[in-house]
């Protein structure tokens, strides 16, 4: 298939590649998908809510869990949304108590911090996230990151789905308004390099 | 349209993510655990199997199984016969004790193989 090393890392070799010598029992091959995707599941489990320590803790199980499935990848999505998904059904299932809560708790309008937008005026999606309250950053990270459906979130919850598609509405509409391209002269808004 | 626009950037943006410093660590910690969990595998399967081999052995002397196996065998096939003739004329003090005993020695060897097998694939693996 063409792999070849460099400095201790696989190269030439697709993802779909890796998972099919990673099914195979290559222990190697899934560590070098590891490598490629732990970033973006990382970010993905700390943008839904969790902390750090927490985040790093369900993103190994995921991909452990993603090594002991791996034959069920085949290659129709990306093998980082496939583990994206497993994390985050494996974030809710851990703190599902916890989540339902947040859902169900009385909503509270995050802090107005001052957004940090890049040169062209446009705000990292990290920053635009902590305007959302807990249940509209949950349900839109759910839908849009993990790639699950308003059914399968409200599924997983345990909540209606009307509940689930407003508070998605809102957090779409909150984010689209704070990433919006803004003027140099708008006040709480600071390029940075 | 707009909406549909905003959701797909949306989409390409949370797909993005910068690559953590600790991005090896991490990866590191990960394939620790695999190999781990893969040596506990192998020493729960192996210690399965070596266990189910003695009851299964304990079980065929206690049920006379071995008797019958050997009344068994040596009725329809005279190679056996004549083989196992052979080796308990040679005096083979393993097989002296009758069927029974011989079926366990056979039993404990297959044990033993499989053990060294799965230690030996552990260690390559490790």
């Amino acid at each position: 298939m063409g792999a070849s090393y460099k400095d201790g890392r696989i190269v030439g070799l697709h993802d779909v590649e890796l998972a099919q010598l990673a099914a195979a029992g290559g222990r190697r091959e899934f560590g070098e998908l590891v490598r490629r995707h732990s970033s973006a599941v990382r970010a993905l489990l700390r943008r839904m809510g969790a902390q750090a320590s927490t985040a790093d803790d369900i993103a190994q199980d995921a991909f452990l869990q993603a090594y002991e499935r791996i034959a069920e990848f085949r290659g129709e999505g990306t093998f980082v949304s496939w583990v994206r998904r497993i994390a985050a059904r494996l974030y809710l299932k851990r703190r599902k108590k916890d989540a339902q809560l947040v859902l169900e708790a009385e909503l509270r309008e995050p802090e107005q911090a001052p957004a940090y937008a890049d040169n062209a005026g446009r705000i990292d999606l990290d920053e635009a996230l902590k305007v959302l309250s807990a249940p509209e950053r949950l349900c839109v990270s759910l839908c849009y990151g993990a790639g699950l459906s308003h059914s399968e979130v409200a599924e997983t919850l345990n909540t209606p789905l009307g509940t689930v598609k407003s508070h998605v509405k809102r957090g779409l509409d909150k984010l689209r308004e704070r990433m919006a391209p803004q003027g140099g002269d708008q006040t709480g808004s600071r390029a940075h390099g | 349209m707009v909406e549909r626009d905003f959701e797909t950037q949306l989409e390409r943006m949370f797909a993005q993510a910068a690559p953590m410093p600790d991005a090896d660590e991490f990866t590191a910690r990960v394939e620790k655990r695999l190999r781990r969990d893969w040596r506990v595998r192998t020493l729960v399967i192996g210690v399965a199997g070596v266990a189910g081999g003695a009851v299964a052995v304990s079980q065929s002397l206690g049920l006379g199984l071995g008797h019958r196996a050997q009344a068994v065998a040596v009725s329809s096939t005279s190679a056996f016969n004549n083989l196992y003739d052979q080796a308990a004329a040679q005096g083979g003090a393993l097989l002296q004790g009758g069927a029974g005993v011989g079926m366990f020695w056979i039993a404990s060897a297959l044990m033993i193989v499989a053990a060294i097998v799965g230690a030996t694939r552990a260690l390559d693996e490790s």
